[in-house]
């Protein structure tokens, strides 16, 4: 069960990868590690995307160690009443994980390139 | 001339009557003797429990100053477990900040004792990760925090049990050394 939800979760992020990409969702930029998207195609709604780092003890040969492990976290809020309706996080399993790891960098590389776009529609025509 | 004689021969009588009775045969040589003796015993005694008394001293200071040590970085520790899922921003960076300077204020005066070196290094390391952590959530801008549901507790809520575990092992350590103290103010 939970590795159907895993593959229903794969399905959607893909899609918002390719809508990313494709430029049909924008997000924008909430702090340095969040992204938002509103959603105001029918209903009206909010999804965030943070990337957060947890720190995780290590034990290897020269020791005990801290690093800092990345771990992604999707939610959905419905505007209207404020409720949070999708709590989503990459620590539930592999595949999530590795589906918000690739929405986030999709994410961010749009918005790096709409902010190299800009840049380049600043910059005076080459001779 | 016949007293000079009679007088020098009496001065002569009394020196040869005095080295056949040398002072240190006569009690008073030895009372005075044994008196000095035991006030040169006593003085040392005295000075030996002064120095006793100055190190109790120190070590019942020293005894007083890492329990209260203790007791801060325990205060510490529960404030770090109360962050609320709504925490905002300029809340969670005032909290770090008294926080990072209380701890450093406190274990300032042990960072060159070696056994708690590794324990307060990872202590640092832990409130640096903490500060970048918070960094990475500040809202940009301002008027968008809310947009983001507790994106400051998501990233801090493991960076605060990071220090919380480093800080625990610190008082730990701190503990010991109480005891250790404890002992030798008790002896």
């Amino acid at each position: 069960m939970a590795s159907e939800i895993s593959e229903q979760i794969k399905k959607y992020t893909a899609r918002l990868v390719a809508d990313t990409l494709g430029g049909r969702v924008v997000w924008t930029r909430l702090n340095p590690t969040t992204f938002g998207w509103d959603s105001t195609d029918g209903t009206q709604a909010r999804v965030t995307l943070q990337e957060v780092e947890v720190p995780r003890v290590v034990v290897g040969p020269s020791g005990r160690t801290v690093r800092q492990v990345k771990r992604y976290v999707l939610q959905a809020t419905d505007l209207p009443t404020r409720q949070v309706r999708l709590d989503l996080d990459s620590r539930q399993d592999e595949i999530i994980h590795a589906s918000l790891a690739e929405l986030y960098r999709a994410v961010s590389d749009s918005i790096s390139q709409r902010g190299l776009d800009y840049l380049s529609s600043l910059l005076p025509p080459e001779n | 001339v016949a007293t000079d004689a009679e007088n020098l021969r009496a001065v002569v009588d009394q020196a040869i009557q005095a080295s056949q009775h040398p002072y240190w045969r006569q009690p008073e040589f030895w009372i005075a003797t044994v008196l000095t003796v035991v006030g040169v015993l006593l003085s040392a005694f005295a000075a030996y429990e002064a120095r006793e008394a100055k190190r109790a001293a120190n070590r019942a200071g020293r005894y007083v100053k890492l329990q209260s040590v203790t007791i801060e970085l325990t205060e510490v520790a529960q404030k770090l477990a109360q962050i609320e899922p709504e925490a905002l921003y300029r809340e969670v960076r005032d909290q770090l900040q008294e926080i990072t300077r209380k701890i450093r204020r406190v274990i300032a005066p042990y960072v060159q004792e070696a056994n708690l070196r590794t324990a307060i290094d990872a202590v640092y390391a832990a409130l640096d990760a903490a500060q970048e952590a918070l960094h990475a959530v500040r809202p940009s801008p301002p008027a968008k925090e809310g947009e983001v549901p507790n994106a400051v507790y998501l990233a801090m809520e493991g960076q605060f049990a990071s220090i919380n575990n480093a800080l625990a092992d610190l008082i730990g350590l701190f503990e010991m050394k109480t005891v250790d103290q404890g002992d030798a103010h008790g002896q």
